[in-house]
């Protein structure tokens, strides 16, 4: 269809507003409330416009074009009209700096005190030069305020980890209430108050994390003022390179877009616009990326271990002093432990590093035990997350989204609310957790029975409860179903088992599987290295089998085990304290270098360096390259560069089969006697490297607060135990003290922990506990 | 230990402190300073005198929340300690009977001017007192500063509350009145005292401004606070902290201002000081 804006004659051909039509074809109408990602709002008024034959002044974002349409965007009237809602807005959001004539001298002067606790003008604001609100006023030459100011003087909102909210600043466009409410569908942010008294955020004056908050920075991204900024970012200005990368912290490696400023990683926000893209990020990708790189605890120098202690030695000594231990190795008893989070590149050169230098096949990784192993393997069938999108129904076994595969959890709220049936089995409420049809908390125990009655049901039709009935039917009749197994079932003793099962459920339905896995890049080591399983590597270890061990930004064990001689410690992150590695070799991180990841189907993903390295640190690559050539091997150097130059055009992961043996798939741990709560325990899914992002990124600390035990709300009332309390927890053979926090997503009757590594401090995960508040 | 009588928060960023340090306000002068020291491991932060009674001991200072320490100070309650004031350090600006002196304050200088214009009055002056902000909500002690002013002058850069404009504009009010000054005195941030050296500069009556330089020790030790002030090298905490702007280097300050301002804005946020 045809229709006329100011006098140009535009053709559509689909059903847009007259506000996309005008912006399509050049022509600006200024705006503060609508949003590519959301439902036309009309709020801020900016947008009217003027067509034939229709009365009023209707808001272009709201009007859908029409064939013949005559619209003009600009005339007289519009234009005062506008200037009398831009005045409307000024009156209520400080605006001294838009007006002021010495506003260039002030950016020179100004910028040590930008960083105020409160903003009060432009050139103080975080947003400045970023803000939507000053282009608007500039397109109008605003230069006098025609109605009398008027300060909230609202407290700036600083308690929750991530972003701060000046609502002194909030122009009510409603942006970040929209994109929480219908593009992310958390339900956190909603418009609190009315009249003058209204500021948007979580209901009830809950704290954003109690309200379900994930922290995906949407609505901080959609902002158009300062009233939502970025606490790791604020002061550091606008950055002056936008740069396309993929975010290492999990298998979906979402595509995020690199911010820098003077080749320093300043943030991460979603690929696109900024301010017009929401994106598909969770808190990790969208604030802890720069908060990992930019951490102030990283290994700055080479050193080596002498035998009156560390020193710091420059590069050129370090590989010397390494290259003669390495020139006096005997063949197959080194071991090297590799992080699933590194390039290809890395690992390519890791493995020719161990065949040509350490002369070992023994290549592991600390992830990889036989829980992971099955896991992965069973993840060989894993679909994409299309798939998940188009699913017509939806099961979810031990889905802890709240801070992870943020793609994933919107792919299922958004199936679940159109409508497909979403069952979701596990011990926490997370996002997705309020589309739920139905939740099942199973006891210790159950988790397996439960999905031994849904595969009787399957073959045999034959149930006595009526929602695994129901769920059997969907699974087995259904075109689409979905299976999303979390990475929480690689710390619950049933795992092996849970996963056959899973398999066997697979093979007589019509399911389809999506696993999500907490490394970045394991994909690609396994494309690239023949890793052993880490408890026979571990075993080999204990018996003495092993003299050196070389560990590629990956920590095993905290302590350098006894019969090891030598460790060469290589990573970005600081050794665990008690370690003493005799070589310690600084690492670059993501961003700091370029790499391949391996993409969801196998094909490569190229990272670019969009950083300098911090420091005096290294690549993985350019570390083992050198200590190669002083290991005095022949030609070892120039074949690794080589090897690590021939990324395969496909990356296809490849595990044995006999690594999953039968004795791991038989026997159900014993859920042993009944008592008042169930202990469901996590290994952290936060590790890049080897740093637990709990442990190292403070807000994320904040969030899934690592080393404490979770309890329900109502719980903790009863048994009179606030946040921060000490609790006794015993299974009856094994007693343990843990702090507590206080939280609204455990559910009743269970008590939630997240450890480390290995498989916790109580026989069975889960298991029934004891409590017993510590008085104090 | 100090102990603190009274701080609040006067206007958005700005906060009244009130300190018990009878030592301190036994001989301090106006444009004098102290040096604050918010807790073991904070900055030491160079504050100028907003006010001080010697006969209860205690000291008031303006101060502006602009990063960790000052964030510190600003959550401090009546019946807290400090652990360090110390002064009067610095030269007391010069107080004579100069004719017309037009005292300006900006931010956090709408205090720290209150002692120049009472010492003023009390010589004898006629003393017209401008006050600076953005916008009505931003000013503050007009009452208290008209007690010894032959006039006061607001400008709001907004224009919502007495004249719009900044320094400028009231160079363009005395010319109206035909008030011709003899000396100026700005007190406030870089950029304040910076125009007001400006736009006074064809009256040819020296300029008196208080630099806010990095300072660390504030007896002339660490140099960090150096200027150059007519060609030569000067210490604001020991010759100054009151220059004639006509003859101090702005670009150089400007440079040494911005020295640290990355490790600042890190500190920010990464010291866990209740969310700063």
């Amino acid at each position: 269809m045809k229709l006329i804006i100011d006098n140009k004659t535009i053709e559509v051909n689909r059903d847009l507003t007259v506000l996309e039509a005008a912006e399509e074809n050049g022509i600006y109408i200024p705006k503060m409330c609508a949003h590519p990602e959301l439902v036309p709002y009309g709020g801020c008024r900016l947008c009217i416009v003027e067509i034939e034959g229709r009365k009023g002044y209707p808001t272009s974002c709201t009007t859908i074009v029409e064939d013949g349409m005559i619209v003009r965007t600009d005339t007289n009237t519009l234009q005062d009209m506008r200037i009398d809602l831009v005045q409307l807005i000024l009156s209520e959001h400080p605006s001294g700096c838009l007006l002021c004539e010495d506003i260039d001298g002030c950016s020179q002067f100004q910028e040590t005190i930008r960083k105020v606790g409160v903003t009060t003008g432009c050139r103080w604001c975080p947003k400045d030069k970023d803000c939507e609100l000053q282009k608007v006023v500039e397109s109008f030459n605003i230069t006098e305020l025609s109605l009398p100011g008027l300060y909230r003087d609202l407290p700036v909102e600083k308690y929750d980890p991530f972003f701060d909210r000046d609502y002194n600043l909030c122009i009510y466009c409603g942006r970040c209430v929209r994109i929480c409410n219908e593009y992310r569908k958390s339900s956190v942010l909603s418009l609190r108050q009315r009249g003058k008294h209204t500021t948007t955020g979580p209901s009830f004056d809950n704290n954003h994390t109690d309200a379900g908050c994930e922290y995906c920075g949407a609505c901080v991204s959609v902002c158009p003022t300062g009233a939502m900024s970025e606490k790791s970012r604020k002061w550091w200005g606008m950055p002056d390179t936008y740069s396309s990368s993929v975010c290492p912290l999990c298998s979906i490696n979402c595509e995020i877009q690199v911010l820098s400023l003077h080749n320093k990683i300043v943030g991460t926000i979603p690929p696109g616009k900024p301010h017009e893209t929401a994106g598909e990020l969770c808190v990790k990708g969208r604030f802890c990326l720069s908060e990992i790189v930019n951490r102030t605890e990283r290994i700055l120098e080479p050193q080596f271990h002498y035998p009156e202690g560390y020193g710091i030695v420059s590069w050129d000594e370090v590989i010397n002093k390494g290259g003669e231990i390495l020139q006096n190795l005997k063949p197959e008893r080194s071991a090297v432990f590799i992080s699933p989070d590194l390039p290809v590149e890395d690992y390519l050169a890791a493995k020719t590093f161990s065949e040509k230098v350490l002369k070992t096949d023994v290549i592991t990784s600390s992830c990889f035990d036989t829980n992971m192993i099955a896991y992965t393997k069973l993840a060989f069938n894993s679909v994409s997350l299309e798939k998940v999108r188009k699913a017509d129904n939806i099961l979810s076994l031990f889905l802890n989204g709240n801070y992870n595969f943020a793609p994933l959890t919107m792919a299922v709220k958004g199936a679940a609310s159109s409508g497909i049936p979403y069952y979701q089995l596990g011990w926490i409420k997370d996002t997705t957790s309020r589309f739920a049809t139905q939740i099942i908390v199973p006891e210790p125990g159950d988790e397996v029975r439960i999905l031994d009655r849904i595969i009787t049901c399957i073959e045999s039709g034959k149930c006595d409860n009526e929602m695994i009935k129901e769920l059997s039917d969907r699974l087995k009749k259904n075109d689409n179903p979905v299976i999303i197994i979390g990475p929480w079932v690689l710390s619950l003793t049933n795992c092996t088992i849970i996963l056959d099962r899973i398999r066997k459920i697979i093979s007589i339905t019509n399911s389809k599987l999506y696993m999500p896995d907490p490394h970045g890049n394991l994909r690609g080591l396994l494309s690239s290295v023949s890793l052993k399983p880490v408890e026979s590597v571990l075993g080999k270890i204990n018996k003495g089998e092993i003299d050196l061990i070389y560990l590629i930004g990956d920590a095993p064990f905290s302590v350098k085990p006894k019969k090891v001689k030598h460790l060469f410690y290589q990573s970005a992150f600081p050794a665990p304290e008690d370690l003493e590695p005799d070589v310690i070799l600084p690492s670059t991180l993501w961003g700091e270098g370029g790499g391949t990841f391996a993409g969801e189907n196998g094909s490569p993903v190229t990272v670019k360096q969009v950083a300098n390295a911090h420091d005096y640190a290294i690549s993985h690559l350019e570390i083992l390259t050198r200590l190669a050539s002083a290991s005095k091997v022949k030609g070892a150097g120039v074949a690794i560069k080589n090897r690590a130059g021939k990324v395969p055009v496909r990356l296809m992961q490849q595990i044995p089969d006999d690594y999953v043996t039968a004795s791991a798939l038989s026997g159900i741990a014993s859920p042993g006697k009944k008592l008042e709560f169930i202990m469901v325990q996590e290994r952290s899914p936060h590790m890049y490297m080897n740093l637990d992002l709990g442990r190292g990124i403070e807000g994320l600390g904040e969030l899934v607060m690592p080393g404490h035990v979770q309890i329900n709300l109502s719980d903790a009332k009863d048994m009179e135990i606030e946040n921060g309390d000490s609790v006794k927890i015993t299974d009856n053979e094994v007693e343990k003290t843990y702090p507590v926090a206080v939280r609204k997503n455990i559910p009743k009757g269970v008590v939630f922990l997240t450890i480390l590594n290995g498989s916790g401090d109580y026989k069975n995960n889960p298991c029934y506990v004891k409590i017993r508040r510590v008085n104090v | 230990m100090f102990k603190v009588i009274e701080r609040k928060s006067i206007v958005p960023n700005l906060h009244l402190l009130v300190v018990h340090a009878p030592d301190v306000v036994e001989t301090i002068q106006p444009g004098q300073f102290v040096i604050i020291h918010a807790g073991e491991g904070s900055e030491r932060i160079p504050l100028t005198a907003a006010d001080w009674d010697r006969e209860e001991g205690t000291l008031s200072i303006v101060f502006m929340e602009v990063g960790t320490s000052t964030g510190k100070l600003a959550m401090l309650q009546p019946g807290d300690e400090i652990q360090t004031v110390v002064g009067p350090l610095g030269v007391p600006i010069e107080i004579e009977k100069f004719g017309v002196v037009v005292c300006i304050g900006g931010c956090f200088g709408m205090g720290s001017i209150y002692p120049v214009v009472r010492a003023l009055k009390e010589k004898g002056n006629e003393v017209i007192t401008m006050l600076e902000g953005r916008s009505k909500n931003l000013l503050y002690w007009e009452e208290k500063l008209s007690k010894y002013s032959d006039k006061v002058i607001m400008l709001t850069r907004d224009g919502s509350y007495g004249y719009k404009g900044h320094v400028k504009k009231g160079v363009e009010i005395l010319r109206e009145q035909g008030i011709k000054p003899d000396r100026v005195i700005a007190n406030g941030c870089t950029t304040l005292s910076y125009l007001a050296t400006r736009d006074y500069a064809h009256y040819d009556i020296p300029v008196i401004v208080t630099l806010n330089t990095i300072m660390i020790d504030g007896t002339g030790m660490c140099g960090v606070c150096r200027c150059t002030v007519d060609g030569k090298m000067k210490f604001a905490c020991v010759d100054g902290p009151s220059f004639d702007g006509r003859l101090v280097d702005w670009d150089e300050l400007a440079a040494r201002r911005k020295q640290y301002i990355s490790e600042e804005a890190f500190l920010v946020h990464h010291s866990g000081c209740g969310g700063f």
